[in-house]
């Protein structure tokens, strides 16, 4: 083979590589939102709650408008370490009230930087969790502390 | 090696020139000219696949160097070194370091670190002593650690759902990572000691040392550090061959 073809082909994959590598999109979740799944204690399986809205405290948008399932993406404060969410079930009971209860989640903030196309996302530790006031019979469980970008991520298990 | 090799071959010789001297009463210059070719015959059998040592290589990548260009604020350099055995094996060693200082309005990112690689590579080529010219190509596998500290500063996060836009930053926290590498590369003559590469390399089976919950965004030597368990790499480099001893002829 010639030098000039040597040449010539290097030169050409040098420089397709380098506008390869030119990229400017971003193809990873930009969220780190933190996943609560509602479990049957007894046969520890997925447990769907029906009529369920969630909203946060001193947020004005609703996450979740009475929905059945039984798993929530929850988004926690970036500048705190504590976020509050207001859960309430609707009533299968013809007359009575839907129940209201309160989330508390302590946790710590990271900031980690994806890539430069992605940009920054606000990680998350979870410290711990309760509700508020206390549902009957159930358990809270940390599955997984660490709320990253990854979708459709376990982090709490409340068993009922 | 070679010293051996060299007294063997000698003694060799005077065994053999020795034998003919008893043989012939009588030399001519038809006879010293066969006897040459019959010695040379002689060190040619002794030495084939006995030149184990095939000349050293030293590596410069330029494709890091130039990819600074278009990076934006990541500067990489690498060079390498590998010695030819047999012209089949080439136990390689690399090493580069990397500075890194990112800056636009949502974040700094600063990093710094070295890494060196170990492995070796086979060539599946041009083998034979006959040979012209030294061009392989080869497949190789490489052990890579790197050791390398990082820190975000002015970090914007933005949380749609709560209208949050936070300013954020860490502190400079050191790391040390390993990986496994999968390689294939050609490296053609171009002119006497000078030869061109190219490599791509396939990075698996990356790991830190120490239990984290952060990582860093870039690791030297390896790339971009992801969700991806695997990772992919390219190298341009231009090569130097130490002079060798070739196989004498005729």
């Amino acid at each position: 083979m010639k030098l000039k073809t040597i040449y010539c082909i290097f030169s050409a994959i040098i420089i397709a590589v380098c506008m390869a590598s030119c990229s400017g999109d971003c193809y990873v979740p930009t969220k780190a939102r933190m996943g609560v799944a509602f479990m049957d204690s007894t046969t520890l399986k997925p447990y769907t709650i029906n009529g369920l809205t969630v909203q946060g405290v001193g947020s004005d948008s609703i996450l979740y408008n009475k929905v059945n399932t039984s798993v929530i993406y929850l988004p926690l404060h970036d500048n705190a370490e504590q976020t509050d969410f207001k859960i309430t079930i609707a009533s299968t009971v013809e007359g009575e009230q839907d129940k209201e209860y309160i989330m508390h989640i302590d946790h710590t903030p990271r900031p980690q930087l994806i890539s430069p196309e992605c940009g920054c996302v606000m990680f998350q530790t979870v410290i711990s969790a309760d509700v508020s006031p206390v549902m009957s019979d159930y358990t809270i469980e940390i599955y997984n502390a660490e709320v990253k970008n990854i979708e459709n991520d376990i982090h709490l298990k409340i068993f009922f | 090696m070679t010293s051996i090799l060299k007294y063997f071959f000698s003694f060799s010789l005077l065994l053999w020139a020795t034998s003919i001297y008893a043989q012939s009463s009588q030399t001519t210059v038809n006879d010293s000219a066969a006897q040459r070719r019959v010695q040379l015959d002689v060190m040619n059998k002794v030495n084939k696949n006995k030149y184990i040592y095939q000349g050293a290589y030293l590596n410069l990548d330029i494709y890091d160097p130039i990819a600074t260009l278009f990076n934006g604020g990541r500067f990489q350099f690498e060079v390498s070194a590998d010695v030819s055995l047999w012209q089949r094996l080439f136990p390689a060693i690399d090493f580069g370091m990397m500075f890194m200082d990112q800056k636009n309005t949502d974040y700094r990112y600063e990093s710094n670190g070295f890494f060196f690689r170990v492995g070796a590579n086979y060539n599946f080529i041009n083998f034979k002593d006959t040979r012209r010219y030294d061009h392989i190509l080869a497949v190789g596998v490489r052990y890579g650690y790197a050791h390398l500290g990082y820190k975000l500063s002015d970090a914007v996060c933005t949380n749609t759902y709560w209208n949050e836009s936070t300013s954020a930053e860490t502190e400079w926290k050191p790391v040390d990572t390993g990986w496994v590498e999968f390689l294939a590369t050609v490296r053609a003559q171009i002119y006497k000691s000078f030869f061109m590469g190219l490599t791509i390399r396939v990075q698996t089976f990356q790991h830190f040392y120490q239990a984290s919950t952060d990582y860093p965004s870039y690791i030297p030597g390896y790339g971009v550090y992801g969700s991806s368990s695997t990772n992919w790499g390219v190298d341009f480099t231009l090569c130097y061959q130490f002079p060798y001893k070739k196989k004498p002829t005729l």
